[in-house]
């Protein structure tokens, strides 16, 4: 299979805007809270809540309600697999991205 | 893709810059040099050092103690300080893992952006010169290296680049035996950082107010 054969199957929940920019962040941090991927991502409470969820749904994403101290905080991970379909994601792109740089006239 | 890499490093970058977003660690490293400061100036201006060596133990004990109180991204106070004014406002973060490649890259690239590694490097030499004037060379040279190398890319580099040279230039007309010496610089440094995390903090109040997540 070519690599822009394997666009045609990439990873439709990563690769939307908003949720490819939740995962990028998530995936260079350990763990990170509901406040500061809003900021990161310049995003509102729902678009950031409804993107998460979608994220969760497909196991990408981890999601624990925890405290530090007294405060509350909504703690974002990726599992494994969230990992492991990112870094799939990102060869997939790069391939992508390589072979039309080589078949540039 | 190779963007994704790109991408993924300055998160990383912006994460592990982020614990010095509100100005505290400069306070907590502020408040380590103005109570190391009076330590040393005291140890060396008494000679109490020389008749009672317990001394010169409970005095570092003190200092280890306030490292780890205060001091680390993992002491209690510190953890303490930022649940209660940082994280309600911009949210938290955990820095990125430290065994990773990336984060012993960023780690190589921060050290020289990092002002207390330029600053501690120069901390005892003044001590070591009759003359006052030495130290205060050794000390602008280090922050005009700093400067150089960073372009002032560092949280409070405004504030700190000219407190260093002033410090330096003050110092070398301040008549102090040069044992005496490295307790003031500690002093002046302390005052420098203190008045850096205290604008730093005042600025991030100001311009974060609390988020109900």
């Amino acid at each position: 299979m070519s690599a822009l054969d394997e666009l045609a199957g990439i990873d439709r929940v990563i690769h939307e805007p908003v949720r490819l920019m939740v995962m990028t962040v998530l995936y260079a941090v350990p763990e990170a809270d509901f406040v500061y991927l809003q900021n990161e991502c310049s995003l509102t409470q729902g678009n950031l809540s409804s993107h998460l969820a979608r994220l969760e749904e497909a196991g990408y994403v981890a999601v624990e309600k925890t405290f530090k101290g007294k405060y509350p905080l909504t703690l974002c991970k990726l599992t494994s697999k969230g990992r492991k379909a990112f870094e799939e994601y990102a060869r997939i792109m790069r391939a992508a991205t390589e072979s039309v740089a080589r078949k540039k006239p | 893709m190779a963007d994704i890499q790109v991408e993924v490093d300055q998160a990383a970058r912006r994460a592990g810059d982020y614990w010095e977003i509100d100005g505290l660690p400069s306070l907590a490293l502020a408040c380590g040099y103005l109570l190391m400061g009076p330590i040393f100036f005291w140890w060396w201006n008494t000679h109490a050092i020389r008749r009672h060596v317990w001394l010169w133990a409970a005095s570092l004990l003190i200092i280890i103690a306030y490292v780890f109180l205060v001091g680390l991204r993992t002491s209690p106070v510190m953890r303490w300080l930022k649940a209660r004014i940082t994280y309600p406002r911009t949210g938290y973060v955990a820095a990125p893992p430290s065994k990773s490649a990336e984060a012993a890259k960023l780690k190589q690239q921060d050290w020289d952006r990092h002002p207390d590694n330029w600053m501690l490097a120069t901390w005892g030499l003044p001590g070591l010169f009759d003359e006052p004037w030495v130290g205060a060379v050794l000390l602008m040279v280090a922050t005009s290296i700093l400067w150089g190398t960073t372009r002032g890319k560092f949280p409070s580099a405004a504030i700190l680049l000219p407190g260093f040279y002033l410090t330096a230039i003050v110092m070398a007309f301040v008549p102090v035996a040069p044992e005496e010496r490295m307790g003031c610089w500690t002093v002046a440094w302390g005052l420098v950082y203190l008045l850096a995390g205290t604008i730093q903090l005042v600025r991030f109040l100001r311009r974060h107010p609390v988020v109900h997540a």
